[in-house]
């Protein structure tokens, strides 16, 4: 039986496809922080949340991992891409990187990822489901109309969400991800 | 398919051996591209060499697994390259006696890919070895993967069209037998509507991807009906006919079931109006008059086995076969079916040819 009849093949990787993950969980990331001081309805929502709450959303099994957690006074940060040393409270990992691109290049809702099993969740599910909240509220603000409905469920009306709020909120996320 | 390294991570497995079909070789690199960035890493590629499985390539096959520490199975395709991942599997797990066709356990996780090459013994509990069938509950593989990107072929058509054919007839079969289970009766109607509803389009547009995708899908469902039902008169005098003359067992089956119904209308037996809802849907059904479903349900399964390309009597099955199949028949279908019934039915569909 020689070597080269049965070969052992190791898989590649998938650079670019990782690196556009990578920059959209950090763009997440810093929009999340930037939102909990901007937006009435994220500020309730991570109100909620446990004092110790730090979240790793990370594509299995290797990464790139977004970290976001409350700091000591209660307000939420963005911990970066490095999980290593955090008190993980909540850990949200999306299958394979395709999965990833799937959900981040909004052709799968985050709703439709979770029903086609692309999501594993460790930790409370409560938690959880209001981080796929704020993450839908997030694609709201910071895409345009006709990219975001292709990314949340219902896309908010005029009565779930005035002009006013979507605009302001709008703005000062973008300018918050921007300047930190 | 890139959820099978996730799937086998659960069973702590990260090396897989994969075994892959002929006809499946130009779709090894897609299954290959969609590992990259995962965990998992092929211990060992095989491509089958033989149409069978044979006990001195299978003790081979498990020196190159333990060699090159592989810790799960994967095949790619069916027929006998399944075969050969569930003959592994359980070989290598202590305490089986493969030769004495004694399966206790199976520690080593198994996962298949639906190609277009399906023999429709794939999901099921029955492996063929060295010409033998096998039953056990360990020969379910633990992951199924139909992915579009593996089906579409025209390489396997013909095969996908005969296991099609069978698998039909193994649960139209399904929905008559009082002693199906209540987990079978559930799949049966599934598997009756995706092959009947993609076949034609399949057998007309071989690269049509959401019919093979379908088909490739019922038939995997029509496994589920095979490891938890008894197949009728048709089915079993298929297997054993297949037995005696070499013959396609799932074609002979296709090509039986339209007289099996036949025979049973003659002999004024119902056919369950629940057949002609699966292979029509609702909308067709309730706008035919209810004494002519039972018709219809028939017209369209000739239909369906037409699509084989095949007639009986091109077979040339021997009429001094029918004695020995009907009493089999009997036999193995613990007197389900009488040899009387049985011995009619075959000189019914015979004396037509």
């Amino acid at each position: 039986m020689k070597n080269y009849d049965f070969p052992q093949i190791s898989p590649g990787t998938k650079p670019l496809k990782r690196f556009y993950v990578w920059l959209l969980l950090l763009i997440f990331g810093r929009a999340f922080q930037a939102v909990a001081k901007v937006d009435p309805a994220a500020k309730q929502e991570f109100d909620r949340m446990p004092s110790d709450f730090m979240l790793d959303l990370c594509v299995a099994p290797n990464g790139p991992h977004m970290i976001v957690g409350k700091d000591k006074q209660g307000r939420i940060r963005y911990y970066g891409w490095k999980p290593k040393d955090k008190k993980i409270t909540l850990s949200m990992k999306i299958k394979h990187l395709e999965a990833a691109i799937l959900m981040f290049t909004f052709q799968e809702s985050s709703c439709v990822a979770t029903a086609r099993d692309r999501l594993i969740v460790e930790g409370d599910i409560v938690v959880a489901s209001g981080v796929l909240r704020i993450m839908d509220l997030l694609e709201v603000l910071l895409l345009p109309k006709f990219i975001a409905r292709l990314g949340v469920k219902r896309y908010p009306n005029r009565t779930q969400m005035s002009l006013a709020r979507k605009l302001r909120s709008r703005v000062l996320t973008y300018a918050r991800v921007v300047v930190g | 398919m890139e959820h099978i390294p996730v799937d086998l991570d659960g069973f702590n497995a990260r090396r897989p051996m994969v075994i892959v079909h002929p006809q499946a070789k130009g779709l090894v690199k897609r299954f290959v591209r969609s590992l990259a960035d995962s965990n998992l890493s092929v211990g060992a590629l095989v491509h089958c060499a033989l149409p069978y499985v044979n006990q001195y390539e299978l003790e081979r096959l498990a020196g190159l697994f333990r060699w090159r520490q592989c810790d799960s199975v994967v095949a790619i395709g069916g027929e006998f390259a399944i075969d050969i991942a569930k003959a592994l599997a359980t070989t290598l797990t202590d305490g089986n006696e493969l030769k004495h066709r004694e399966i206790k356990d199976r520690t080593i996780p198994l996962a298949y890919i639906a190609t277009q090459a399906i023999g429709g013994n794939e999901v099921t509990t029955t492996m063929n070895l060295d010409g033998r069938e096998v039953i056990s509950d360990f020969l379910y593989p633990d992951i199924v993967c139909i992915d579009n990107r593996m089906v579409g072929q025209k390489a396997g058509l013909n095969s996908t069209v005969v296991a099609a054919i069978g698998s039909l007839a193994w649960c139209v079969e399904g929905v008559a037998n009082e002693q199906c289970s209540p987990f079978a009766e559930a799949s049966v109607l599934t598997a009756i509507r995706l092959i009947a509803d993609n076949l034609p389009s399949l057998a007309k547009r071989p690269a049509d991807k959401k019919s093979a995708l379908a088909v490739v899908n019922g038939v995997a469902v029509a496994g589920t009906v095979k490891s938890n039902c008894k197949g009728g008169v048709a089915c079993l005098a298929a297997e054993l006919l297949a037995r005696e003359t070499g013959h396609n067992t799932n074609l002979l089956a296709g090509l039986l079931l339209p007289y099996a119904l036949r025979y049973k209308q003659e002999r004024n037996q119902t056919i369950k109006d629940d057949l002609l809802l699966a292979l029509t849907g609702i909308d067709a059904y309730s706008t035919i008059a209810a004494d002519d479903r039972s018709k219809e349900s028939i017209r369209i399964i000739e239909s369906l086995v037409s699509l084989a390309g095949v007639e009986l009597n091109q077979l040339k099955i021997q009429q001094y076969l029918l004695q020995k199949i009907a009493i089999d028949v009997e036999d193995i279908s613990e007197s389900r079916v009488s040899m009387d019934y049985c011995l009619g039915f075959l000189q019914f569909v015979f004396g037509d040819n």
